[in-house]
């Protein structure tokens, strides 16, 4: 286990992700318009925006998925923009879906197994090892059908799917969606044991109070743009925000 | 007694052969997302091919053999292109469409080009016609031990690789949710190909069965086999592998007995009088469908 992480910068004081001018457009609808981030290494980052304003986009953009792009995505100092999914997932990026993506008619190892597709199978074993350590109810459930886990375990098989494939980056899109207040605690205590030890966090929250809890810094979305970004702290107490996202939230 | 095994055994010949082919369609049809009607037509295609390495090598058997099945992987892999676009857009009907005008086109091809047109016949020896094993009247030749042992090897293997290994869980993980399989960093582009390699290896060993079973082929064999193995997909439920194992052998055996004890034109009216009543009381097929 590491000790507390500080954000850092990568090597050669890059950021660890970089979005330049981003722009994405479905048809005549543009899902993304001049988007600028950047996420450095050891930060939990959170997109906060209501449903429809490009934080899956950016997500799914990011990661190969999606119309062609105008713009950047650099990460690790290596321009991503145009290369194939595969390929970015074994550089170190994993994408945690909305909707779980999980594979549900397959076993819970089954899927573990996939989520580490690229290594040899000795490293995958290993690593499935340390996943059921972590995750013990994934232990006591892994040779059970994927589907048939309750909505906090299937997230939690996400993840750990996620984890197999040893990311730098860990996206996630709208973890709490669906789940009961007590399962979203423990899913946002997971998020933070995992920035503890060492894993960045790209994460799209409507739950915003919850998600700005967690966070370090976040980027505010509205139709395709980002609208307000700033430390944590400053959004939480943000006029806009609040009005916006934390008024009517439990 | 004897002539009940003899109905059995070739039962089984045609069951095996059957269940290659509808395993390799269903393979096609789960990962591919195609409904590869000229499936068997390259199967024949590949028959051919193996007849012309032949008389070229003077009947050397074992690059015939070779040929067939390298043939059948080469024919595989050629096609994979013409369905991609197709594929991506789930345009199951239009791929329909597409593989029955390659069906056309090779059946024409194969009824003018090769041979004027005339039937084709395979050396005796490829047909292993020597008797091996026998009780009373029945017997059993080499051939036809090899291709209802190797069908099963075959199916067998083709099982063992999808269900037990990595990559044959990733190409199942790929039919099953293909959005997820891409976004979990599989290969989806290189899998769809290995897929297509894959139904062409069944296609080119069953085209070798098929050879020492029948001992000749016909521009026409592509269409006839094409029917029975769309009927036995439906039959057990479009996409559903372990389904598709036990209805070809069920067809193998209805036609074989029909062919044994009445006359041998009802076969194909029976296997299809079969397949009718099915699909009219469960429409998804017997064992339901999996795609």
């Amino acid at each position: 286990m590491r000790m507390c992480w500080r954000p850092t910068l990568g090597k050669n004081n890059q950021p660890l992700l970089e979005i330049r001018n981003l722009s994405v457009e479905y048809g005549p609808v543009k899902a993304l318009n001049d988007i600028n981030l950047i996420v450095k290494k050891g930060e939990v980052i959170v997109l906060l925006g209501a449903n429809g304003a490009g934080k899956s986009t950016l997500l799914n953009a990011i990661l190969g998925i999606g119309p062609q792009k105008e713009g950047h995505v650099v990460f690790n100092g290596e321009d991503i923009t145009t290369m194939p999914t595969n390929k970015i997932v074994a550089s170190g990026i994993c994408l945690l879906p909305e909707g779980r993506g999980i594979v549900p008619q397959m076993l819970v190892w089954e899927n573990l197994q996939l989520g580490g597709y690229h290594f040899k199978n000795t490293v995958i074993n290993k690593d499935m090892e340390k996943v059921f350590q972590r995750f013990p109810i994934l232990q006591e459930r892994h040779r059970q059908e994927a589907g048939t886990l309750s909505g906090g375990q299937q997230q939690i098989l996400s993840i750990a799917r996620g984890l197999m494939a040893k990311p730098k980056l860990m996206m996630l899109d709208e973890p709490s969606l669906g789940l009961a207040p007590v399962i979203i605690t423990e899913v946002f205590d997971i998020i933070k044991e995992l920035n503890r030890d060492g894993y960045t966090i790209l994460l799209s929250e409507q739950n915003a109070r919850k998600a700005l809890q967690v966070a370090d810094r976040g980027y505010v979305f509205e139709k395709g743009r980002i609208v307000l970004s700033g430390d944590a702290g400053d959004l939480e107490k943000n006029e806009k925000v609040h009005h916006a996202y934390l008024g009517g939230h439990l | 007694m004897e002539f009940l095994l003899a109905q059995i055994i070739n039962g089984l010949i045609l069951g095996g052969i059957y269940a290659l082919l509808v395993t390799g369609f269903n393979l096609l049809l789960l990962e591919g997302g195609v409904f590869q009607y000229a499936y068997p037509h390259l199967l024949v295609l590949s028959m051919y091919v193996s007849w012309l390495v032949l008389r070229i090598t003077g009947n050397n058997l074992f690059l015939g053999i070779v040929a067939a099945i390298i043939s059948g992987i080469i024919f595989g892999i050629a096609t994979e292109p013409i369905f991609r676009t197709l594929s991506k857009r789930g345009a199951a009907i239009a791929s329909f469409i597409v593989a029955l005008g390659i069906a056309i086109v090779i059946t024409d091809i194969l009824s003018r080009v090769i041979n004027r047109g005339i039937q084709i016949a395979f050396p005796e020896a490829l047909k292993g016609e020597k008797a091996l094993l026998q009780f009373g009247y029945a017997i059993i030749s080499a051939g036809q031990l090899l291709t209802i042992v190797g069908s099963f090897v075959a199916v067998g293997g083709i099982f063992f690789f999808l269900f037990k290994t990595k990559t044959g869980r990733a190409m199942r993980a790929m039919a099953q949710t293909p959005e997820v399989a891409r976004l979990m960093g599989l290969p989806v582009n290189a899998m769809s190909i290995y897929s297509y390699a894959l139904a062409g290896i069944l296609g080119g060993i069953s085209s070798v069965f098929l050879i020492m079973s029948l001992g000749s082929a016909s521009s026409g064999l592509g269409n006839s086999l094409a029917l029975k193995v769309l009927a036995v997909a439906i039959f057990a439920g479009l996409g559903n592998l372990g389904g598709g194992l036990v209805s070809a052998l069920l067809l193998g055996m209805a036609e074989s007995f029909v062919m044994g004890y009445l006359r041998g034109d009802w076969a194909n009216a029976v296997a299809f009088g079969m397949i009718m009543i099915i699909v009219m009381v469960k429409p998804r097929g017997r064992f339901g469908m999996k795609a």
